[in-house]
């Protein structure tokens, strides 16, 4: 069910056996899991069912330390959360992620890959793939686009993450009417928990306070508390919670909101090919049919053990020659690209036609010198609407080879040139996405200013260790030395080493990580193995903020696989 | 190592210079030959006979006065040679007695093995990740 708590009348007391605080990619995760059990479910949204300007301004705050997104803009309050603008990239984190390394202080997390494994398929299918599978070499297969030939024994390796299609993204559009129809899971929207209210011991939580914007205040009491509103909120309604202790809630050794991590990515280099038509088209964004992947290239575990460096996320992006990237500019290209995006919508429908946008990748590889002799010359032609009608008709019959003349009188084969990597390259930008440091001093704090509930508004200060500049550099290095002894290309580092400064376009990838961190030590982290709040019986946390590392890929996925791993464990302790 | 600074050369410097210098062999348009397999220390020196052997010497010399001023590689020619010859097996005597291919080819040998050992062969000058043995092999051209 889906109810608003505007309607709740004041100072009512909700009971629940599970109450989940946020409505986010976790907390449907949860809702989804549990609808039809026999548990009595409560889900708070900060928001409605769309964006409100209003509802979102609740996460405004302050930035220091180094630069960052505003805080109202880092995330999304409405049904749905931060899925709502979530990029879709998925790839498990990898069993090296989960070890403690000597070399990263903090590292090292209570459970390894191991036990996320049973889970992973399944939160695959929850963030929307089909296939739940990131092995190189199978997808390297059904790739139109060549893998750069790097040894086993070499330091870097190229690996593929997939995308979730943008259309299905937003967990609401897949999950919103499964939790309509569940009659034991309610999501209260615009239900704003501002506080969690312990015992006298602060061992129990015995309700949550909540309030709406609108003026009404409520209270939710459940057997099981579910903390489930992000990396930074989580942290802010702990610290937030001070009733019983000044501190706040399950910050007996003042931890809640330290460790703050984020995947850091800037421009860091750029390779000059060789070869001009090297390609890269493994690297970008491709659709193959069952999954849309994207390959990047990264340190190899052994590499990152004995050069003693954290994870670093390498994506290659072309250069292209002013005058091909001015015509690849052009809106005569949008057209290509369209064309070749409706070949590979219907390529969807019948192998056959799938095999028309391999043909004319083909030929346009084929008609290379040519393309450069067009585009040297003046803009591209465009394609015309009813010769690609004419092709997706023809191909549809399976006259593949008659559509293929159209197409020759036609320069949409410029622009399929272009997907398929297969311009000649000026050169490739490399920017770099980092598994940042944990860090005590990387933290979310509380400031005196207050949001529109009266709740305390969160300072963030994020900062590194030496580490992060470190291992970009050399793995930059290893890459280039990589390149060289290949003859693949020649790779110029574009960041200084100073380890304290950072490149002008420094930005995270709105991840945010770490703060309510997952040891079996509470002097070192704030939950447990099991997500379960140090010395609190009933109070669990959810989300990329139980993080102890981070890795260097994007968290959805284990945010979702951690979120089914917390159900079967409060299955067995609720019955 | 050290940070990249100002930026001294281009890319198609490297490319030209850096990356075919290494790359070598006939995929290298070799901008010119060498005529006469003159002993060192008479009307050749081991820069000229480099730059000789390599295409685009200007983009290479380029290289190595970069490569020069960044004190990864010896400044003199003398020390310059020694360390090169010391670095590359059969460079001595691809330069005295062998052809151009032998001198791009034990240059190629050479960078290979240095990139493969992602050791202290490997440098980087203005940012750009480099073999030491082509660092010196450029400036070696610079000081021709």
């Amino acid at each position: 069910m889906i109810d608003d708590a505007r309607t709740i009348p004041a100072d009512s007391d909700l009971t629940a056996d599970i109450c989940v605080i946020g409505g986010g990619a976790a907390g449907i995760a949860i809702g989804r899991e549990l609808a039809g059990s026999s548990l009595k479910v409560i889900i708070l949204e900060s928001g409605g069912l769309e964006f409100e300007t209003a509802v979102n301004d609740l996460d405004k705050g302050d930035i220091v330390g180094l630069p960052y997104f505003l805080l109202d803009t880092a995330r999304l309050r409405y049904f749905g959360g931060s899925s709502n603008h979530w990029g879709g990239v998925c790839r498990p984190l990898e069993p090296i992620d989960f070890e403690a390394r000597d070399w990263i202080p903090g590292s090292g997390w209570p459970i390894t890959r191991a036990d996320l494994d049973p889970y992973y398929p399944r939160a695959a299918t929850i963030a929307g793939l089909q296939v739940a599978n990131w092995d190189l070499a199978r997808w390297s297969r059904v790739s139109r686009y060549p893998v750069w030939p790097f040894a086993p024994d070499d330091p870097i390796e190229s690996v593929v993450a997939q995308v979730v299609d943008s259309d299905i993204r937003a967990f609401p559009k897949r999950f919103r009417s499964a939790i309509e129809a569940a009659t034991n899971v309610t999501v209260q929207l615009h239900a704003n928990a501002i506080s969690i209210d312990t015992e006298a011991s602060s061992r129990h939580v015995e309700r949550i306070r909540v309030a709406t914007l609108e003026g009404n205040k409520f209270t939710v009491t459940a057997r099981v508390v579910i903390l489930a509103s992000g990396g930074l909120e989580n942290a802010r309604l702990l610290l937030a919670s001070d009733g019983v202790r000044p501190d706040g809630v399950g910050n007996d050794h003042g931890l809640v909101g330290r460790y703050f991590m984020e995947h850091p990515r800037f421009r860091a280099g750029m390779i000059v090919p060789a070869d001009p038509r090297l390609r890269i088209g493994f690297y970008d964004f491709q659709d193959v049919g069952e999954a849309i992947l994207q390959g990047y290239l990264t340190l190899t575990n052994a590499a990152a053990r004995q050069e003693r460096l954290t994870d670093v996320q390498i994506r290659l992006n072309p250069i292209y020659d002013p005058a091909i990237q001015a015509a690849l500019d052009a809106p005569v290209v949008d057209a290509a690209r369209d064309l070749e995006e409706r070949l590979g919508k219907v390529s969807k429908i019948g192998n056959a036609i799938g095999e028309v946008g391999k043909d004319l990748t083909v030929l346009s590889a084929d008609l290379m010198s040519w393309q450069q002799d067009v585009i040297a010359g003046g803009p591209l032609a465009v394609p015309l609407p009813d010769v690609v009608d004419e092709v997706i008709r023809r191909a549809g019959t399976g006259n593949v080879e008659a559509a293929m003349p159209l197409l020759f009188g036609d320069l949409a084969t410029a622009g399929l040139g272009q997907l398929a990597g297969g311009l000649p390259l000026d050169g490739i930008w490399l920017s770099t996405r980092i598994e940042q440091t944990p860090n005590p001093d990387s933290r979310v704090s509380l400031t005196d200013h207050r949001d529109a509930l009266g709740m305390r508004q969160i300072q963030l200060d994020w900062r590194f260790t030496d580490l992060e500049k470190r291992s970009v550099i050399r793995t930059l290095e290893l890459l280039g030395a990589e390149l060289g002894r290949y003859g693949l290309g020649r790779l110029r580092v574009e960041i200084d080493d100073d380890p304290q400064s950072w490149p002008d376009d420094l930005a995270g990838g709105w991840h945010h990580m770490g703060t309510t961190r997952m040891h079996d030590d509470p002097t070192r982290g704030v939950v447990n193995r099991d997500c379960q709040v140090h010395g609190i019986d009933n109070l669990y946390i959810a989300g990329s903020s139980v993080f102890t590392t981070a890795g260097s890929g994007t968290p959805t996925m284990t945010v979702v696989a951690l979120a089914l791993r917390l159900v079967d464990h409060l299955r067995e302790q609720l019955g | 190592m050290t940070g990249p600074g100002p930026r001294r050369f281009s890319r198609r410097t490297i490319l030209r210079g850096g990356i075919l210098l290494a790359i070598g062999g006939a995929a290298s348009a070799v901008a010119g030959s060498v005529s006469g397999l003159l002993p060192f220390g008479r009307a050749v020196t081991p820069g000229a006979r480099l730059a000789a052997v390599l295409a685009h010497r200007d983009a290479a010399a380029r290289v190595g006065r970069a490569a020069l001023a960044s004190g990864h590689v010896e400044r003199d020619a003398d020390a310059l040679l020694a360390g090169l010859v010391a670095s590359v097996p059969d460079l001595d005597a691809a330069l005295r007695n062998g052809s151009d291919d032998d001198v791009r080819a034990a240059l190629d040998i050479a960078r290979r093995r240095e990139f493969a050992a992602h050791g202290a062969g490997v440098i980087r000058i203005d940012g750009w990740v480099v073999a030491r043995s082509e660092a010196r092999a450029c400036a070696l051209i610079a000081l021709a």
